[in-house]
């Protein structure tokens, strides 16, 4: 096996951990229910965590999966370990914050794709210190639309490209997942510059 | 309080409508001139089933041509809104002759070949708003005949009230040269009763027949279930109304399906009632009166239009102002400005009013552009028009009407007087401002339309509400979109689904300037036969939209005409295009004309006996489906409701094909340009 793909597979370990847990808890519905963000208990801390492992439908579930699986993966390949738990807790304080604040007629939240926002972001970011302009020119093509489908989203309450499914999108969750993951990036690229010019 | 002030001025105006005096009924028809009698009509037997948001009314009528030749009868019935006149059969002793719909041409040209040859033969055709003609050619003297028509009508809830109307009652908005031409006999020398079946799927607080006592009923409130028969005294004088109320019930949606086996569409009716908090509006507003005092208002229909007016206005308050326009050839304010409603000026206009004078012809237009001049844009103006819209003098198309209204800050809420009014004009008033209309009838409860009409005055409304459908391709629809919904108002739309399978309903709307969307799943199902008479209502509701499009002059005249057309052969529905013929079947095969009403009755009928025999079906859809229950992550019971006060509202991201494919892109950039720059 070259380098290549021992690189990639074991930077695919974490993010693939954690889509296990999320799969085992789809087995195990009665425990989704409890592990939710809801609304009328939104201090109730773990729920922080424990709702982005959730998800409502299979369909839901492969969605945000897939996405969080490659973009989990590319982000430990840009920035290593540090910078997807940094990513991530970035997003899962964000996540739980935005979503009572912006949308408080919801009654429950689950799902990654609040991270998988912030994951597209990450790697967006990381991407603009690139030094080929066309590279730079995708990744900012990628943050604009990204940052442009969230506003929208979130002032006309619709998201875009959303399939039928049981529970509401959520643009709030969507805006703030984008807004940490990149926020996140750019402190951890600005951090590692200065610290490279000391 | 501003809500009782409203309620005392639509008090006034109602109780003048109560009066207004009737005409004529419903019923035969003889030329003048013909010296023949009347047919006599010998018994008049209504039979009305209300299920699922629409009413199937079936009319039985007997009939003798007392003359000593033979004559062609004439029956002449007030048209029901929305009503799509679906079978018609006449029964000459022992032969049974059913009817088809063809183009209007051509059944006027068979009808008379069929006459001419002394042949049985009747025909059904619809004059514009005003009513339904049936002709039966060649009925013997001495003879006995028996005419039997079905036709369909959606019912909307209002204000959690269904209101049906048997409309018997003429509205006397015939010109006078063809009042002249014709002798009416609405005489029923037998019985006229009228037996309703009520199947809801909601429990009933209670039913009512304002003026009217069953002679037989059984009623089961908490099941839904009501039979009653009633015997009308005056024959065909009088409207029948039937109303029945419903428990208290929340926001929901409904949606009721109909795919034949096989069928590459299908049609549907969705009815969204709105459960949304809707808050009383506590501001000053100003009110303009705009009258019809033309000559069809002579005798005591002004008087008692002056006297209602006067009572409204006696019961504003000092803050309050009006204005009062009148219109018959022309149109005059007679107030010339606002008037604060005090009781100096009051009493002033109050004498005035009690002078006006009925006479000339009906210019609608001069009243409304008269009462638009001078609206303060620092208040809410109402415009109360009390007219049978029946204009005839100065600018008198819908187009106009539009023209004049849509650019103005106003709304306008219409009470339409008795039968035979003009609705289509009055519905294009109404909406192009985004008020409601009500028809008024002269056997109604009018505390009932007031208490209608305040609920919605006084309350805020959303504004801009409209239906969405994603999931499953769908077309044709109509009534998904207003441009205000007011309190107790619902949206009932009619479509057709050309796909199957999971689609998402989304209802949004504006409330006090904030968007509001809200959404739930339903399944449109590959087979679903119990209401196959949805297939003519969605096409009656199709046809109204292409006349209103039309009247407003975004659908062109000459296209109007064969979209009708084309709908009304292909549903079988009697419209300004089409007329239903009725002939022996050895007649339809000689003049080549296809059994298409034949097969399409079969299945009506079929049908309505299988939901006799069955339970009665709720279709409300934003509740979990006992197929979601099945599934590992059904959710706690109303995860699909509708509206946030009804149920939970479940949220999650939108990850999707989209996003997918940019983590991809990324993926594909970060592997090539970034994995082995960096060690893991």
């Amino acid at each position: 096996m070259n380098d290549k793909i021992k690189n990639i597979i074991k930077a695919a370990a974490v993010p693939s951990g954690i889509t296990a847990i999320m799969l085992t808890l789809m087995f195990f519905p009665a425990f989704s229910t409890a592990l939710e963000l809801r609304l009328d208990r939104v201090f109730y801390l773990p729920s922080w965590l424990t709702c982005h492992l959730v998800h409502y439908s299979w369909r839901h579930f492969a969605f945000d999966a897939a996405v969080f699986q490659i973009l989990g993966t590319v982000v430990v390949l840009q920035g290593g370990m540090r910078r997807l738990l940094a990513v991530c807790a970035a997003a899962l304080l964000a996540v739980p914050l935005a979503v009572p604040l912006l949308s408080p007629e919801l009654t429950a939240y689950r799902g990654v794709s609040g991270i998988d926002t912030a994951l597209v972001a990450a790697a967006a970011v990381h991407l603009l210190k690139d030094r080929v302009l066309p590279v730079r020119m995708a990744a900012v093509a990628v943050l604009a639309g990204i940052l442009l489908k969230s506003c929208f989203e979130y002032q006309s309450g619709l998201c875009l490209f959303a399939g039928v499914d049981i529970f509401e999108p959520v643009a709030s969750a969507h805006v703030a997942g984008m807004l940490s993951g990149g926020a996140a990036t750019a402190a951890a690229i600005i951090k590692l510059k200065t610290k490279v010019l000391q | 309080m501003k809500k009782h002030r409203i309620i005392r001025i639509l008090s006034g105006l109602a109780a003048s409508f109560a009066f207004v005096g009737a005409t004529f009924g419903a019923g035969t028809l003889t030329p003048v001139v013909s010296g023949q009698k009347p047919a006599e009509i010998l018994s008049h037997q209504v039979q009305v089933v209300i299920n699922n948001g629409f009413a199937k009314t079936e009319v039985i009528q007997r009939f003798r041509n007392n003359n000593a030749e033979k004559m062609e009868a004439l029956y002449s019935f007030p048209l029901p809104k929305s009503a799509s006149l679906s079978e018609v059969t006449v029964q000459h002793g022992e032969e049974l002759i059913n009817g088809e719909v063809v183009e209007r041409k051509t059944a006027d040209r068979i009808y008379g070949e069929e006459k001419a040859k002394g042949a049985s033969a009747a025909k059904a055709e619809k004059n514009g708003y005003e009513d339904f003609t049936f002709s039966i050619a060649n009925l013997a003297a001495g003879e006995e005949a028996q005419i039997r028509f079905v036709y369909y009508q959606p019912l909307p809830v209002d204000t959690g009230v269904v209101s049906y109307v048997y409309p018997l009652e003429e509205g006397n908005t015939r010109d006078a040269v063809a009042e002249n031409f014709w002798l009416r006999n609405s005489k029923v020398s037998g019985k006229t009763t009228v037996q309703i079946e009520l199947r809801s799927a909601w429990a009933l607080e209670s039913v009512r027949s304002p003026g009217q006592n069953p002679v037989a009923s059984t009623i089961d409130l908490p099941n839904g279930v009501a039979k009653l028969e009633y015997e009308l005294k005056d024959g065909l004088a009088g409207d029948f109304v039937f109303h029945y109320q419903l428990v208290e019930l929340p926001g929901r949606l409904e949606v009721i399906p109909y795919r034949a086996p096989g069928a590459k569409e299908g049609t549907f009716m969705m009815v969204l009632t709105p459960g949304i908090d809707l808050k009383p509006i506590e501001r000053g507003a100003d009110y303009v009166f705009v009258l019809d005092v033309s000559g069809s208002m002579n005798g005591q229909k002004i008087r008692t239009l002056c006297d209602g007016v006067v009572q409204a206005i006696g019961k504003m308050q000092p803050h309050d102002r009006f204005r009062i326009v009148t219109f018959s050839s022309d149109a005059a304010e007679i107030t010339r400005g606002w008037v604060p409603a005090e009781p100096e000026s009051v009493q002033h206009w109050s004498q005035k009013i009690q002078q006006l004078q009925a006479g000339g012809g009906t210019n609608l237009y001069a009243g409304m552009s008269t009462a638009l001049k001078r609206v303060d844009a620092d208040r809410v103006t109402s415009i109360v028009l009390v007219t049978d819209a029946v204009t005839n003098v100065g600018q008198i198309t819908p187009k106009s009407f539009h023209d004049l209204l849509k650019e103005k800050d106003v709304r306008v809420f219409g009470f339409l007087m008795g039968n035979s009014a003009n609705w289509p004009l009055m519905q294009t008033i109404c909406e192009t401002s985004g008020g409601f209309y009500a028809g008024v009838s002269n056997s109604d409860d009018i505390i009932g339309k007031i208490l209608q009409a305040k609920s919605k005055i006084c309350y805020e409304a959303l504004h801009d509400a409209k239906i969405e459908i994603n999931g499953v391709k769908t077309a044709d629809l109509t009534g998904q979109a207003f441009k205000k919904l007011y309190r107790g108002q619902q949206m009932v739309a009619f479509g057709r689904y050309l796909g199957t399978g999971k689609a998402e309903i989304i209802f949004k709307a504006k409330l006090s300037g904030r968007q509001e969307t809200y959404r739930c799943r339903i399944n449109f199902p590959e087979t679903d036969t119990d209401n196959p008479e949805l297939e003519r209502l969605w096409a009656m509701a199709r046809i109204e939209q292409i006349e209103y499009l039309t009247a407003i002059g975004n659908v062109p005249e000459s296209e109007k005409a064969q979209m009708i057309s084309d709908l009304g052969v292909q549903y079988q529905l009697v419209t300004d295009e089409t007329s239903m013929l009725v002939l022996t079947d050895e007649a339809f095969r000689t003049h080549g004309v296809k059994r298409l009403n034949q097969a399409r009755v079969a299945v009506e009928h079929a049908a309505q006996s299988a939901r006799v025999a069955a339970p009665i079906r709720n279709y409300r859809v934003d509740v979990p489906s006992p197929q979601n229950n099945r599934q590992p992550h059904s959710q706690p019971a109303n995860n699909n409701s509708m509206f946030r006060n009804n149920a939970p509202r479940l949220g999650g991201g939108a990850v999707n094909w989209p996003l997918l494919g940019i983590a991809l892109l990324l993926a594909g950039i970060a592997v090539t340009r970034t994995a082995f720059k960096k060690e893991v």
